[in-house]
């Protein structure tokens, strides 16, 4: 995606791509058993989400239209139901954490700079 | 100040003194030192942040009407900018929050410290004593299970309550016809004031399925 993209379009994947590999970098220690046992660990995980779909969601709608093959949305939905559980005492869904950690987030950076992230 | 409170209003504002309290229990094991270094900590103090931040939006016209002079937008605000910007929220700001606002949140709604608790390691517990209880009343397996969990699944009340257990009876226990004293029973034994939740026996589990699922990811204390 990022090799053929022009501007401002490869700035914004760029963004992206650092903002995922950024995170990735902070939790992709974390597995599913950690994000179970230590609530710490899971929250940091949330955040770390939050974030990625905060810099997704900036430019979200142009790129649904230029990379419609990518569910841009996931991302901004995911931050939004993170972001604002109803039920303040509900926790994060731990397995919707561990697909976004485990699999979400590194088919992320892979789809915009054709490489996994670190 | 004299705040007088309807039912609602003082619904309103325990369920936001329980969900700050909820989260200052979860980033009590946060080193105040090293939070403004450590950016995965700081990570899990701001989404402890925006939990505070959405029970009190949920509430606020209440908990205006109680305390108009509070600056319940602040927390709003706070939310806002972590849960929307990709900028980061300085430390020190995350770091005020949690070891000062939040605290101080409490001690303005109720006049009184947090009830955060200290939380019970497994290495602090008498795992020897434990046995013998859980022998005594036929305990088939008991674990450990987070206290910020077990809100959400039992209906307490947890004032002062450190410790939750789950357990899993044996077949005919003594336990099982005495359950509702196994919380001050084991609290007597171990010291420590604790509620004990019940797997339910096998032929009427099915609207607890949950507490099975609870069991499999507490901490373990006791398996026959």
């Amino acid at each position: 995606m990022l090799h053929n993209a022009d501007e401002p379009h490869s700035t914004w994947l760029h963004e992206i791509a650092n903002q995922a590999t950024t995170e990735w970098s902070l939790i992709r220690s974390l597995n599913e058993a950690s994000l179970r046992q230590d609530t710490l660990a899971l929250y940091a995980a949330s955040y770390a989400l939050i974030r990625i779909g905060n810099v997704v969601s900036a430019r979200s709608r142009d790129l649904e239209i230029i990379y419609p093959n990518y569910g841009w949305v996931y991302w901004v939905d995911f931050r939004n139901s993170l972001a604002h559980q109803p039920n303040p005492h509900d926790r994060p869904d731990v397995e919707d954490i561990w697909i976004a950690v485990s699999q979400s987030l590194p088919e992320l950076v892979k789809v915009i700079t054709g490489q996994p992230p670190p | 100040m004299l705040n007088i409170a309807t039912e609602a209003q003082q619904a309103a504002l325990d369920s936001v003194v329980d969900v700050v309290e909820e989260t200052l229990f979860v980033l009590s094991e946060l080193d105040p030192r090293t939070l403004p270094t450590e950016r995965r900590m700081q990570y899990s103090a701001a989404y402890g942040l925006i939990r505070i931040g959405n029970a009190i939006e949920q509430k606020c016209s209440q908990l205006e009407q109680v305390f108009p002079d509070y600056a319940w937008a602040r927390w709003v605000d706070l939310r806002d900018k972590l849960a929307t910007q990709s900028e980061r929220i300085s430390a020190d700001d995350i770091s005020r929050a949690v070891t000062e606002d939040a605290p101080q949140l409490v001690r303005h709604i109720t006049g009184a410290e947090p009830n955060v608790g200290p939380k019970v390691r497994l290495e602090d517990l008498p795992l020897d004593d434990i046995a013998d209880f859980c022998r005594e009343w036929g305990i088939k397996e008991m674990c450990m299970i987070p206290r910020e969990e077990s809100r959400m699944y039992f209906s307490g009340p947890f004032e002062g309550v450190e410790l939750v257990f789950l357990v899993k009876y044996h077949d005919d226990a003594p336990g099982i016809k005495n359950h509702h004293s196994m919380g001050p029973l084991i609290s007597n034994a171990i010291g420590v004031k604790t509620h004990v939740g019940r797997v339910p026996q096998p032929d009427s589990a099915s609207e607890h399925s949950h507490q099975d699922e609870m069991i499999a990811h507490g901490v373990p204390v006791y398996v026959a």
